[in-house]
Parts: structure tokens; sequence; C-alpha cells
């Protein structure tokens, strides 16, 4: 028992904080390993071209996040030519999309951040543009995807 | 298994007694037991059987001295359900009580705090019982609420 | 004889969490409290019901923040007793290191709300920012920094990464360092002995029948830990004594147990048997399979029965009874949370005649945390 032990907390005056200045100062872990790492579960990508449409996310979403829309230039392909829209206002990221995904072409990805004034915006079809982003931050234009916008690869 | 000698019935459930208990011999039952070693009242948990018009009420008792879990199972009619208190024998079944008595709609007898404990101003039918449809609950309170419209969202 | 009524909480940093307690004062003494909770009722138990088995999954560890592996371990448990599924060796190993790694996580949490409650500001503030070294370990783990839906019946969601066990070590070692700074702010702190001592005290010989468990009970003289009396994972491999009342350490023993300060040093010493239980799981830990293969989730049917798992958390026991009619829902899930009977109760009781100012850490020592008791 001491009255003067506490007093050892002042030292503390002279540390550096936990806190980090976040975006500024990147998040590291303490072995210096860069956060968040590829396992965190952010948004979604989907491989368009693999997926084949068989809405087995839409039935094990409890959330009812997963929705479907069709792009017409799909047709001909293996499988329906449907493609999962994601709510971001009710998915939870629990990731059990992805664990059931028999072609394994939706993922989801370290890249979180979304900012945006419309609710709209948080509801979009997510495609493979996602992952490519090395360096995770999310561009807004690069992520909302149009179903009209499609493209044919090569 | 120690707790089916003590009682003399019941079967063992993977590593667990299992006692069906009828509404009267319950207490004796419950009573019996804690005086034998079960001192620790885990909880009580209620079941809706829906297809049998049955409720099922479930004691959990544990032993420290046996290292032994007992289940002594309560059936009850769903029409007008009732069932004599317990809490002068463990004080939390009290609680366990409230809970029940609000979620299922099952009387308790000699319980005399039966006010209501997580819900508020409830006048529907119980709302863990199976028969109550949330799906449609939550329809009708909240989509009577009318959508906020922001005036941004028009504009842009 | 004139009473004033007393609400501390739904907002409130005295009270723990989003419950409310109305008291009835006379003078400076708690003549009657009652607890009145239902704020944080998300009404999970029925809608586990609508849910199929592996939807419910990402559902149950949300009923504690702190400490949430603990439900998801309970419910994968039971869920496996019915299927009558044996787990691999190395995903028993994962599920002990990621329960003591948030269990370690919940006693920081719960040790820097207490000192918060005495008005000693400095250790809330350490304890959460150590704390958060602890979530970054869970986020290279499980992908997430709180609920980590990670513990599924069956296994363990993923495998460990390889470079995890050294991060492990060294915030280990680091918590270890940090720990001789909070005896000296809290736990040898002047303040702390004149506060805490003989408050808040569960009588001994009701203890047990008023169903106090965990660090509660264990601060009551009885050494009883459901990792012991009924081992679950790898418990039984692991080597450690269970802390109870009159074997403090280093700590003295200033009261006859079963108050404020026993229960506080208890958690502090059980910091230290976690960090040596997580250092012998990552010892131990064989190479292997980390999940049994699932039957698919859609059409996944559990066969009947009853099933009622319980594990030690940081609170207390949890147990969760399961109920199977056969179908790919479940007919009933109900959690028992240790809150239920130290908010409730036993809170209830043991504030009676209390000193007001007493209030918030007689109930911060208790570890009452609400979620569970209205699930």
């Amino acid at each position: 028992m001491s009255v003067l032990k506490p007093l050892k907390a002042w030292k503390h005056l002279a540390r550096k904080p936990h806190t980090i200045r976040y975006p500024a100062q990147e998040h590291l872990d303490m072995e210096g390993t860069r956060l968040p790492t590829d396992r965190l579960r952010g948004f979604h990508s989907n491989d368009l071209e693999k997926c084949i449409g068989c809405r087995m996310c839409g039935q094990i979403c409890m959330n009812d996040a997963i929705t479907y829309e069709e792009i017409p230039e799909l047709e001909g392909k293996k499988g329906k030519n449907i493609r999962p829209v994601v709510d971001y206002g009710r998915c939870c990221f629990c990731g059990l999309c992805t664990d059931i995904c028999p072609t394994n072409s939706l993922h989801l990805t370290p890249n979180f951040k979304l900012v945006s004034t419309d609710k709209h915006d948080y509801k979009f079809m997510p495609t493979q543009l996602i992952t490519k982003n090395e360096d995770y931050e999310v561009e807004l234009d690069k992520v909302i995807f149009d179903a009209k916008e499609y493209k044919e690869k090569f | 298994m120690k707790a089916i000698e003590i009682i003399g019935k019941g079967e063992e459930m993977h590593g667990r007694a299992y006692i069906p208990s009828g509404r009267e011999e319950a207490g004796t039952i419950i009573k019996k037991l804690k005086e034998n070693g079960f001192a620790h009242f885990v909880m009580l948990s209620c079941v809706d059987w829906i297809d049998k018009n049955e409720f099922e009420l479930v004691y959990h008792m544990w032993s420290y001295e046996h290292k032994e879990h007992a289940m002594i199972s309560v059936r009850l009619p769903r029409d007008n359900p009732s069932m004599f208190s317990m809490h002068e024998l463990f004080p939390q079944i009290e609680t366990y009580e409230r809970e029940i008595h609000e979620m299922y709609g099952i009387d308790f007898e000699g319980n005399s705090r039966l006010t209501p404990f997580l819900l508020e101003g409830w006048h529907d039918t119980p709302p863990m019982r199976k028969d109550f449809d949330s799906k449609k609950f939550a329809e009708d309170v909240f989509d009577s609420i009318p959508e906020i419209k922001e005036e941004e969202d028009e504009g842009i | 004889m004139k009473e004033y009524e007393l609400f501390i909480g739904p907002q409130h940093p005295g009270v723990t969490g989003n419950m409310m307690y109305h008291l009835w004062v006379d003078g400076d003494t708690v003549t009657k409290a009652e607890c009145n909770v239902g704020y944080l009722h998300r009404g999970f138990e029925k809608l586990m019901e609508s849910r199929n088995w592996m939807q419910n999954v990402p559902l149950v560890c949300r009923i504690c923040v702190p400490e949430p592996d603990v439900n998801e371990m309970a419910y994968a448990m039971a869920v496996e007793q019915l299927m009558d599924w044996e787990i691999p060796e190395r995903a028993k190993y994962i599920r002990v290191v990621i329960l003591e790694l948030a269990r370690i996580a919940a006693y920081l949490m719960s040790i820097g709300s207490y000192a918060g409650s005495l008005g000693i500001y400095t250790l809330p503030q350490w304890a959460l920012g150590d704390r958060d070294y602890f979530l970054d370990i869970f986020e290279q783990l499980t992908g997430a920094r709180v609920y980590h839906i990670y513990i599924w019946p069956g296994g363990v969601r993923w495998d460990m990464p390889e470079k995890l066990p050294g991060l492990i070590e060294k915030t280990l070692s680091y918590t270890e360092k940090r720990l001789k700074l909070y005896d000296d702010v809290l736990f040898k702190n002047r303040i702390f002995f004149d506060r805490a001592v003989g408050i808040g005290k569960i009588p001994r010989g009701k203890a047990i029948e008023w169903g106090v468990t965990g660090p509660n009970l264990r601060a009551c003289g009885y050494g009883y830990d459901i990792r012991k009396l009924e081992p679950y994972a790898v418990y039984d491999d692991m080597d450690f004594e269970v802390i109870k009342y009159p074997e403090l350490g280093d700590f003295d023993v200033l009261s006859d147990g079963c108050d404020a300060y026993t229960r506080m040093i208890v958690r502090r010493l059980e910091i230290e048997q976690s960090i040596s239980i997580v250092r012998q799981a990552l010892e131990k830990m064989p190479e292997g399979e980390h999940i049994i293969k699932h039957p698919n989730w859609l059409k996944w049917k559990v066969p009947p029965g009853y099933a009622f798992k319980r594990v030690e958390s940081s609170k207390g026991e949890y147990g969760y009874f399961v109920v199977s009619d056969g179908s790919s829902k479940p007919v009933r899930i109900h959690v028992r949370g240790p809150s239920y009977t130290h908010g409730v109760n036993v809170a209830e009781t043991i504030l009676k005649g209390a000193n007001m100012a007493d209030v918030s850490q007689i109930l911060f020592s208790l570890d009452v945390c609400p979620p569970d008791i209205e699930r």
C-alpha cells in the first residue's frame, strides 16, 4: 500500500499516445503490420464473369440485404443473367454469402470506407474492381456499378 | 446417474439427467434435489410446443458436489397455463418467472412481482408464443410510420 | 422519514450499460433498489426461431458485446452435441486461444470501468487503449474487431495465420508489463483500499443459492470454475489453478471476501491466468484440419433433442439451452446470461443499505452487463 505509487502515472506525460490520427497516420499493429489485413470483412467483390446467378447468397442472407438485377448482355453465358446487388444499409458483413458461393466468385475485401450523404449510394452491385485497389483506398465512382454499364471483357 | 437415483425416475441425455414431472410434484422434486446437493439453480426455460398444444417449463439445476446437471421438465396446457412459483427456494427464480409470465403468458401462483420486466405497455399476445407473428407486428407498427423525406434528397 | 427516488441510467456513466436502477434514498443510504431493464431488448431469442442453424451464428455473438466469443462457443457446442460431431483437435486449441484472449479483453474493459467508478480516470483510458491491441489480434484472426463470427459449429472458420502467434506473444508480454502499472494506479492504491474493502458484500452462505457465478462466486471463497468442472475444448489439458478468495497471490487479504475489493482482485489475477493459458495453448497447438465439412446450410437439419452447454465467461456462467425438433430451424434457444442473476436479484438485494456513492462501484464490481439480461 502506498500513497505515492499512483503518481508513477505522471511519467506517461512524456509518452506517445495510443491514439492514431487516422487516416493521416497508418494503423499498424504491434509488429508493424498494416491494418486492415486481407481477412477483414468489408465490401464485397464479385467476379461477374464467374458468377452464375444461382441466388444462393440471397437465400442464406438473413438480413435480406442481397437482391438481384438482370444484365441482358450476360444472356447465353453459363447460369442465369442475374447478378447480386448488396444493400449496405442492411448488410452485417458476416460473410455467409461468400462461404456459400459455389463458384467462389463472391468475396469480402478489406475495403470499408464509403462516405456519402445519399442513402441510395449504399446499394450497388459489387464488381471485381474493388479488389484491384492495392492501397485499400476505395474510390466511390469505381465501386458503384450500374447494371447498364456492363461491358463484356475482351 | 445421481439425480435419477434421488428422484427415482427420468432418463440420461448426453450426460445430463432429464426428469419429466407433473405440475404438482415439481415443487417436491426441486426441493428434494436442492437438499441433495443440487444447490445451484441455473435457469428456468420455457418451450412452446404448439403442435402438442403444450408449454414445457424446464428447470435447470446443477450440483457442484456431484458435477451433475438435472433438467426437470413440466408440461402445461396452452390454454390458461399456470404454475406454482418457486421463488422461495431460489430467489432468482422470481426474475425468470417474471420474464416467462410476460413472454409466454404463464401465470405463477405465489409470485407477487409479476410486473412488466422487458416490455412496456404490451397488450398484444405474449411475444414469445409461436402463434405471435413478429413479422406482421413489425409491418403493422413500423410501416405506419411515414418515411422522412430530406429536402436535399429531391434536389440532387 | 423523507425519501428521495433516484433514477440512474439508462444514460449514465455510473451504470453498466443501457439499463436503469430505480433507487429509493434516505439521506445517503439506499433503502430500496429496483432494476429496470428493457432498453436493449432486441428479441434475439424470437429471431433465432425464424432463422436456420447457420444463420444464427452471426446473431449469437451479438448477445454480449465485450466478450462475444463465449456465445459462439456455447452455441457451437450445443449444435455439435445435437449433431454428434467430433471437432478437429486443432480447432479446439484455436478456440481456447480466442476465448482466453476475449476474456482478457473483457477483463481490461471491466477493470477500466470499475476504476472510473472510483474516480480514477487514468485507468479507463489505459485499459481501453490496451484492449485495442487485442482487437488488432482479433481483426487479423477473425476478420472483425468486435463481432468475430469465428467459432462455428464443427470447428473454427479460418485457420490461424502463420505469423499470428508472434503477435499474440508480443501483446501478452506487453500486457504483463502494463499490469504492473495497473497495480500501482488501482490495485495497490490507497483510494481502492479505502473505498472498496467491505463494500457490496454478498453473504457467503447465500452466494450459491442466489445464483452467483464466475469471479463473483470465486471471490466468495468457492473455487468453482466451469473450465474445471465441465472442461470443454481442451481446458482439461491446460495447467491452471482456480483463483479463489483466500489465495490472492501478491495482494493482501484485507477483508473476509465477498466484497468489491476481492472481486476486483480476483479479476486482476485471472488476467495473468488467461495469459498463461493462451501461451500453453499456442505451444501445444497441433497441426491439422480446423473445421469439419458442413452439410448444405440451406437444407441443414439438426436431429431432435435437448442440448444444454455451459461456458465460463469473464462475467460468470453462460449457458445455451437449444431445443430442436428435427427441422431446419431451432424450436427454442434460451440463453442463460450471468448478469441475469447478478444484475437483477443480487444487485437489488446488496444495494439495500449501501451508500449512494458506492452504488456504481458495486454494480461495476459485479460486472453487470445488460445485453445478456435482455437478449
